[in-house]
């Protein structure tokens, strides 16, 4: 935030009439979400702080800025209702993060086969007969090594501990849709970098699988939110 | 009971207002009470105190900002200044204008 958010210095000390004037355009203003409610103070009072000093009276001032009720009503009027809040493009590029994130958790907790075993089993002697008809002439030639491969998926492998694990991402690129608000951009850069550590972690093994997500997330972050295109 | 005429001008105001600050700041960065007896020297505004919440509406959509900055007189007072995107704004709404104004003469020219 800007500097222009707070009164530099101490605060005035105001006459009588101008502090109550401010304690009930403060009431007045309390339905308004807290920042916008301190923003329309702050200008108040840096207009009181200003007629003053250009030595009108308490009285003209206050009869001049109106009533609490008007300005209420006026910031109130702005305060347009909720608008429907579609699609801007960073939200849908977390909506792809979380889908990629999903699939993929889906797909290596139950069905893609990250381990490949291959068994190479020795075969036994095969008894070979001689020509003449006479068995167990003892010759041991060894059979074609037969090679059998079998493949698990991580639950397979790993059991129910593996769905803990691939939750971590769904729930990392999940967080950005759910925090709104002024909490927004935080909890997307910190659930991004969440996912890289992730991703950097569990390189070698499923952290390649979501890679996907992680672009996407990242590439959320620069993208705009619907509000910001509204403006 | 207020009367006709002046509610008739409230309801016309109320879109206009803020395009009206805008066009101020065009000119330069100006401060609050300055805005505020400006517009209502051109009965723009009632109180001057609505003029506030407007200008938060302003500065929430960024189309303006604040800065405490030292005036003439030797004390901060915080000044409003025009935003890129206010400037966008104001060039919008001057066409939006221009367009406006030419159709309601049209018909009120029709009229008479």
């Amino acid at each position: 935030m800007t500097r222009g958010d707070r009164t530099p210095g101490d605060m005035t000390t105001w006459p009588d009439p101008i502090d109550r004037y401010l304690a009930d355009v403060g009431r007045a203003l309390d339905p308004l979400p807290p920042a916008q409610r301190a923003d329309v103070l702050a200008g108040i009072e840096a207009h009181l702080s200003d007629a003053l000093a250009e030595g009108a009276s308490p009285a003209a001032v206050i009869a001049d800025l109106g009533t609490p009720e008007a300005i209420a009503a006026q910031a109130l009027e702005d305060a347009a209702p909720p608008r429907p809040r579609y699609l801007g493009p960073r939200r849908i590029a977390q909506i792809v993060a979380f889908a990629f994130a999903l699939f993929v958790s889906i797909g290596l907790a139950t069905v893609i086969p990250v381990y490949t075993t291959v068994t190479t089993s020795q075969s036994e002697c095969v008894l070979t007969t001689s020509p003449d008809g006479s068995s167990g002439s003892g010759t041991c030639t060894p059979a074609p090594a037969e090679t059998v491969e079998s493949t698990a998926t991580l639950a397979d492998a790993n059991g129910p501990f593996v769905v803990a694990v691939v939750l971590i991402p769904i729930f990392l690129t999940l967080l950005p849709l759910v925090a709104l608000g002024r909490v927004h951009l935080p909890v997307s850069i910190v659930g991004t970098v969440l996912l890289a550590a992730g991703c950097a972690i569990a390189g070698f093994t499923i952290g390649l699988f979501y890679v996907p997500a992680l672009l996407a997330s990242a590439v959320a972050l620069f993208l705009p939110t619907a509000a910001k295109m509204r403006a | 009971m207020v009367d006709n005429g002046d509610r008739i001008a409230t309801s016309l105001r109320k879109g206009v207002v803020e395009f009206c600050v805008l066009a101020l700041l065009d000119g330069g960065r100006s401060y609050g009470v300055d805005i505020a007896r400006r517009l209502t020297a051109a009965g723009l505004i009632a109180g001057e105190g609505t003029l506030y919440p407007l200008l938060s509406r302003l500065r929430a959509a960024g189309h303006v900002t604040t800065e405490w900055i030292e005036s003439e007189a030797g004390r901060p007072r915080r000044y409003y200044e025009l935003t890129a995107s206010g400037r966008a704004q104001l060039a919008e709404f001057r066409s939006a204008w221009a367009a406006l104004r030419a159709s309601v003469e049209g018909f009120l020219e029709e009229e008479t």
